[in-house]
């Protein structure tokens, strides 16, 4: 594939070969994009973070990584690992195989659902994490099936991928010709064709990943309301976000901050779903002194 | 965790309560007190509070264990507004308002020189920070406004949390109590900061400035409907030409006067022009969200001004 990113590295993740990139020294950030497996306009990937990645690094060990059967990581090997359960299995697999001690997790949309999940289930994996414009872990619906059918392009082409971007998204700068060209040449993998066959062609996504993700988020809900996170956290959101609604960034604020005292919210103005391609300096600067300050006596 | 990130920690966690020796500035023939230290870029906190509020009597000390750690990197500035303190009364009756608190604070900033600042004020402070940007915008370079009550649409819920505070007002029991009621944990009032109180409200100034406001009738008959009317105007130019500078809204989500469902309506208005406008929100944290958090709280403000001191916010 010879479109894949110089930058690539490779791990082996219980059998599936998985694509990660590790940039800089300080403490572990991980950063973990959203999507699901089979994307049908915009194909998540690692490559979401592009503007986010050189700066970070800059003060911290940036580690980011394909999801199980996205971006460049390989599809489920078995059945029920079509489901974000399968890939929340595959990003602490992850974690363990790579072995660099607790990590600060920063979770986009679906993936900010697997770092919320990841930090409940395994906390010795977690130093702290960060929620980014995730309806997915608040209450309530998104807005991407609305997207989806407003969307006039054909699924699966560049003219439908920037029309799905720029429906997400507040301003367009970072819309970027590279975003479009990896995007595309992650739709046209055989992988994601495999995927999308998967998914749609056999009906997974109905009959596993939708069925398993509804009941798994309902857990999710009532042990956040419960419970809580035993780690800091911080739930970020731009503020126009028109898929995960800035509200919803309040309703998850208000349920993890009942039970962890180092709860912050930030929101940027002017931003949409992808805040952090949006608002990249403001992004960058918000998550060290955030991840600097995790700690922090009064 | 990693040791690279200790020595920071201890330099935002919350510092000596010493703000070193008060300074005097004559500011249009009013004497205002404040403090400065440290070097880098000029941040100027403004307290809450009005002139002579019987509730509270907030100092510039009230920012101590913020300005002490901030000084370390930048250099700081707290000011006691006008009435408030020990700086002057306003001169003339028709001075106890929010307008003239403003324009107070504006000559100050002139007085002291080399701006552009970093304005930070809390609660009424916040008000008049955010109207100081918008009024003087060639002395701002960035705006941090901290649980502004007095600036959010809605009604105000100090009234119905402070109805049944002891008496007499700002006796020491009095001002320990409003404290405690104002935090979110009532342990975090320290004894120092109620002396400080105390020993405002024994001032002859301050009995003249509570005076005026109360039994005199100043409170109701001009200073909130002339802050009614400046309050809505700053509104509207919310929405018509929005800050003009990176703004920084910080709020104790746990904070019982203030509230955070007010504050939501606020937001909204600052959010409708100016890109560079971000929120914070801090748990734990009452009215007094800079000192119930005080490293997050230095963390964030750090961050924000030094990710805007370098550009020109007036090109």
């Amino acid at each position: 594939m010879s479109f894949v990113p110089a930058d690539s590295k490779w791990i082996d993740v219980d059998g599936g070969k998985t694509r990660y990139i590790d940039q800089g020294q300080g403490q572990p950030i991980v950063l973990v994009h959203g999507g699901t497996m089979g994307d049908l306009n915009a194909a998540s990937s690692l490559d979401d973070w592009r503007p986010n990645i050189d700066g970070l690094s800059k003060s911290h060990r940036v580690i980011a990584l394909d999801r199980l059967g996205q971006g460049f990581t390989a599809n489920p090997l078995r059945t029920q690992d079509w489901s974000l359960r399968g890939s929340i299995n595959h990003l602490k697999a992850f974690l363990k195989t790579l072995d660099v001690g607790p990590c600060h997790l920063v979770g986009h949309s679906e993936g900010g659902y697997a770092v919320c999940r990841t930090a409940i289930e395994s906390p010795a994996l977690v130093a702290s994490c960060v929620i980014v414009d995730s309806y997915t872990t608040a209450t309530g619906s998104g807005r991407d099936e609305f997207f989806a059918a407003l969307n006039p392009h054909p699924t699966g082409t560049r003219a439908a991928a920037q029309t799905q971007y720029e429906l997400y998204s507040c301003t367009k700068e970072h819309i970027s010709s590279e975003w479009l060209d990896i995007n595309e040449a992650l739709l046209s993998s055989e992988q994601n064709r495999a995927a999308r066959q998967t998914m749609d062609g056999d009906g997974l996504r109905s009959t596993i990943y939708q069925n398993d993700l509804l009941l798994d988020r309902d857990q999710l809900l009532s042990q956040l309301a419960a419970r809580g996170i035993a780690r800091p956290i911080m739930v970020m959101w731009g503020y126009d976000d028109p898929v995960a609604s800035v509200d919803q960034s309040y309703q998850l604020y208000r349920m993890v901050a009942q039970h962890q005292q180092r709860s912050h919210l930030h929101i940027f103005n002017q931003a949409g779903h992808y805040s952090f391609r949006e608002r990249p300096a403001e992004f960058g600067r918000v998550i060290s002194e955030f991840v600097d300050g995790a700690f922090d006596g009064n | 965790m990693a040791t690279d990130s200790d020595e920071d920690a201890i330099a935002f966690a919350p510092a000596s309560p010493d703000m070193g020796v008060e300074k005097w500035i004559d500011v249009d023939g009013i004497r205002t007190r404040y403090f400065e230290a440290g070097r880098g870029e000029r941040i100027a906190f403004f307290h809450g509070g009005n002139t002579g509020s019987n509730d509270d009597a907030v100092t510039a000390q009230c920012w101590d264990i913020n300005f002490t750690a901030l000084a370390k990197f930048h250099h700081v500035f707290a000011i006691d507004k006008l009435g408030q303190g020990y700086t002057d009364n306003p001169k003339s009756d028709k001075d106890y308002t929010m307008h003239a608190a403003v324009q107070h604070a504006a000559a100050t900033l002139d007085a002291l020189g080399q701006a552009p600042y970093h304005i930070v004020g809390h609660s009424r402070g916040g008000y008049l920070v955010v109207r100081l940007a918008l009024e003087r915008p060639d002395l701002v370079k960035s705006c941090i406004c901290v649980s502004s009550g007095t600036l959010s649409p809605g009604t105000p819920r100090n009234r119905l949390v402070f109805a049944d505070a002891p008496v007499p007002k700002l006796s020491r029991q009095s001002l320990r109590w409003i404290y405690e009621r104002y935090s979110y944990d009532p342990k975090i009032v320290k004894e120092y900061l109620v002396d400080d109180g105390v020993a405002v409200s024994q001032t002859e100034k301050r009995r003249t400035a509570v005076r005026k406001m109360n039994r005199e009738g100043l409170l109701h008959k001009l200073f909130f409907p002339e802050l009614a009317r400046q309050r809505a105007e700053t509104y509207r130019w919310l929405l018509e030409r929005g800050m003009p500078c990176p703004t920084l809204i910080i709020w104790g989500f746990n904070d019982p006067t203030a509230d955070f469902e007010n504050g939501k309506r606020l937001i909204e208005m600052f959010m409708h022009k100016q890109p560079k406008t971000e929120i914070r929100i801090l748990n734990r944290a009452g009215h007094f969200v800079y000192r119930e958090q005080p490293a997050a709280f230095n963390r964030a403000l750090h961050s924000f001004v030094t990710a805007h001191s370098r550009m020109n916010v007036h090109q």
